[in-house]
């Protein structure tokens, strides 16, 4: 590590990171160039890594070969990633032409199921195939019945299929489809909620709403309101309902809060609310509920 | 939730933390010009992520910090090109009602919450497909 001579130069003990959590503590005299600090990290002492193949980034920049430490003001105790890169530039992907890209329905072009293409193309089609055959549970849009629900599902069944990458991409197309957000707008359900229509008006929300794994949550929670009788306590997370449950006091209690909703909590910090603390009373007034909370936090509750 | 941070203190907490390698690792942050006594130009980087078109690439933004930051969200563009829906194509400006974390802006937020959040929004299914243009390009 600090094999270097005695040098006039001021040292500088700093870390990298490299990507696997490993991290280097090296002190260099401050002249070093950027390429002497990727040999050095080259070694099998340190990252192994190729040279070439090494990028540093520190402080939001990424390092040149020709900077040196002290150029590129690096200071004791601070920390330079390290980040393995591809083996050239070679590999490089098609240029986009860069013109408009609207942000409207980018990835549905690239799908030859858009569900957008004309009644000739039935999206389902495909799992009538043989190669279906054994999914008889895959659902039409008839699944979601009259009011927009999906009342009239096993939601057994509704799970497995969640798991089907098939209905997954289906699925994303409908989402992106205007033709089929409008209608659900139309349902009596949203549009006698201000909020539940605007949360499908914005895109983002809309994606994260019909999130596979949002819904299967969803699911499992409806499940689990059903088993209840209808009760407001939500399952620990793999508790099944031979579980005992202490369904009456959990919800008070702020300590098991954290990992009573662990799952709906990491889904709303994946939905950009980071608030733990309002996330966590959102929740539990919801119980559990994650749409109900996203509704809270968007309706700017404290 | 306690005392309203001024932005001066915000920021140096911030420059600290980027500087230290303290936050989540796919992302990097410092000050553009170490001299700057406002904190108000930065540098980002974001490392691609994996499993998407975006993979082992690493792209840079600028952010400005606004007098009334945090407040007020700050103002990212692109360095690197890069083709998604939330970016101008014509200058790398990232459009802030495209993405959740600018449009619902919160005074908690970071500059790292920001980066992190435009690099799951790379991650997205629906755009980690869409061609990029060659890397090292730059608006």
């Amino acid at each position: 590590m600090a094999d270097d001579a005695p040098v006039e130069d001021a040292q500088i003990t700093f870390n990298v990171k490299a990507a696997n959590d490993k991290k280097h503590v090296l002190t260099l005299p401050a002249a070093t160039t950027v390429a002497d600090l990727k040999t050095k990290l080259s070694s099998s002492e340190y990252a192994d890594i190729p040279p070439e193949r090494q990028r540093l980034i520190y402080s939001g920049r990424v390092l040149k070969d020709h900077d040196t430490l002290a150029s590129t003001k690096i200071k004791d105790g601070h920390t330079v990633h390290l980040v393995k890169g591809a083996a050239s530039n070679a590999r490089q992907n098609p240029a986009a032409t860069g013109s408009s890209t609207g942000g409207s329905t980018p990835a549905a072009a690239q799908v030859p199921t858009n569900i957008a293409a004309g009644t000739g193309n039935n999206p389902l089609a495909g799992l009538t195939g043989a190669r279906y055959a054994g999914f008889h549970g895959l659902p039409g849009m008839d699944t979601f019945g009259p009011d927009g629900g999906m009342g009239g599902t096993d939601p057994n069944q509704l799970l497995q299929m969640m798991e089907d990458p098939n209905f997954l991409q289906q699925m994303n197309e409908a989402m992106d489809n205007p033709a089929v957000i409008e209608m659900m707008q139309n349902s009596p359900m949203v549009r006698n909620n201000p909020m539940v229509a605007e949360m499908l008006r914005n895109p983002e929300l809309r994606r994260a709403m019909f999130n596979p794994e949002m819904m299967r949550m969803q699911l499992q929670m409806q499940r689990a309101m059903n088993q209840n009788g209808g009760g407001g306590s939500f399952p620990m997370p793999g508790a099944t309902n031979t579980t005992p449950q202490n369904s009456t006091g959990a919800q008070d209690q702020s300590s098991n809060a954290a990992s009573l909703y662990e799952n709906q909590l990491r889904q709303l910090n994946e939905m950009g609310f980071y608030e733990f603390e309002r996330n966590v009373t959102a929740l539990r007034r919801s119980g559990g509920n994650v749409q109900a909370a996203i509704e809270f936090l968007l309706g700017g509750g404290s | 939730m306690g005392a309203k941070v001024p932005r001066n203190f915000r920021l140096l907490e911030e420059l600290e933390k980027g500087e230290k390698g303290l936050g989540a690792e796919a992302c990097s942050y410092g000050l553009d010009n170490g001299d700057d006594l406002l904190m108000s130009d930065w540098n980002g980087t974001i490392l691609g992520p994996p499993h998407s078109v975006h993979e082992n690439r690493i792209y840079s933004v600028k952010i400005h910090c606004g007098p009334n930051y945090p407040d007020l969200p700050p103002e990212i563009s692109f360095t690197s090109k890069v083709n998604l829906p939330c970016v101008d194509q014509r200058n790398g400006k990232v459009d802030p009602t495209k993405v959740p974390c600018l449009a619902q802006w919160k005074r908690d937020f970071t500059m790292e919450t920001i980066l992190i959040e435009l690099r799951r929004y790379m991650a997205l299914p629906q755009h980690k497909k869409l061609p990029q243009p060659p890397e090292g390009s730059t608006y």
